[in-house]
């Protein structure tokens, strides 16, 4: 097996919030990684950052939503997030204005994360 | 090369992608090579080719049988994710009964587990390769 | 530390070029073999990226006899080694 990686696994979001089950099915995936004590690592790119967008009412649908999974991550030990910079910008976000702390990174950071991941699962 | 193991990692549904025919294409392949499969994994969309009643047409592919003809072949584990699978009416005997479900629709050869077991292949294999 | 990654749909290719180093590989496989008869897709990736193609999915599409040389045409035997070639896989 190989240790040297920086994360055993890199789950990366890439659809708005409602999507679907991606979202709570790849946050299902990154909680029970981290349960297996496997480094679990987090990237939202493109539309995935919305998200992170608070005030989310999901409830209004009848849905139930991933804003409490997210905020619980850390709980799970999960506190390596991180945010495709240009997507934060094309949608005019902040980190400040996100639901819980992430790092904003430039997809030439982000690609270093997959260079030393073991592996990687896009939702 | 040296023989490898993989975990497949299916989360593609059949007739809503070609998920379930590519990852049975590629795991014919790495068998051939002479590749171990650790284990196969159906996750999301994927746990619908363990329903046990889809009919398709007789001139069309069926791939759960498909799926089974080779797990029976090389002894695979074709693991289907609980949770996915119960929410998409995907249930063994046992679940049925847990529900007080009239009716159980777990194809043969399938497995209702847990995502530890996609996290201990992933842990574990030399390769993980996800079809979506 | 080179990723192969797996492309099976146009729609994602927006997302997957994003995380594609000058190193990684970029396969095409079931619809998204369409892009290497697109004239304006390879001017997308950098030019140090080897670009592949499933030649099963290519040729079932009528498509195998239009793709450039520029894109390397694989069998299914082939796909499995390159996965392994890599150091991991990333299927988008």
């Amino acid at each position: 097996m190989n240790t040297s990686s920086t994360f055993d696994l890199l789950v990366i979001f890439t659809q708005p919030p409602l999507t679907a089950s991606f979202p709570k099915e790849a946050l299902d995936l990154a909680l029970v990684n981290s349960t297996f004590e496997q480094r679990t690592g987090l990237i939202f790119l493109g539309a995935g950052v919305l998200q992170l967008v608070q005030n989310q009412q999901p409830n209004v649908l009848a849905l139930k939503g991933t804003q409490a999974m997210l905020k619980a991550l850390a709980l799970y030990d999960i506190d390596q997030v991180f945010v495709e910079e240009q997507a934060l910008l094309d949608y005019s976000l902040t980190t400040a204005a996100l639901l819980l702390p992430v790092a904003s990174c430039n997809t030439a950071k982000l690609q270093q994360f997959i260079a030393n991941s073991r592996n990687i699962i896009t939702f | 090369m040296t023989d490898k193991s993989f975990v497949i990692h299916v989360c593609g549904g059949p007739y809503v992608s070609l998920a379930p025919l590519s990852a049975l294409r590629f795991t014919k392949a790495a068998l051939a090579a002479g590749h171990t499969i650790q284990r196969v994994f159906f996750y999301q969309e994927g746990v619908a080719l363990a329903n046990a009643l889809s009919c398709p047409p007789q001139d069309e592919i069926n791939l759960t049988k498909a799926w089974q003809a080779i797990a029976a072949e090389h002894q695979l584990e074709l693991s289907v994710c609980v949770a996915a699978a119960l929410k998409r009416g995907i249930v063994d005997a046992k679940e049925a009964a847990r529900f007080g479900l009239a009716h159980h629709n777990l194809a043969e050869g399938f497995v209702l587990t847990g995502l530890g077991q996609l996290v201990d292949g992933m842990a574990n294999a030399d390769r993980t390769v996800t079809f979506s | 530390m080179a990723t192969l990654h797996q492309l099976n749909a146009q729609h994602q290719l927006a997302n997957c070029l994003k995380l594609l180093a000058a190193t990684d590989q970029l396969l095409l496989i079931e619809s998204a073999v369409v892009l290497a008869i697109d004239a304006n897709f390879l001017q997308q990736l950098p030019s140090s990226v080897k670009v592949l193609a499933l030649s099963d999915d290519l040729q079932a599409r009528g498509l195998l006899h239009a793709c450039p040389a520029a894109i390397s045409l694989i069998s299914d035997a082939q796909w499995v080694a390159a996965t392994l070639e890599a150091d991991r896989v990333c299927s988008w």
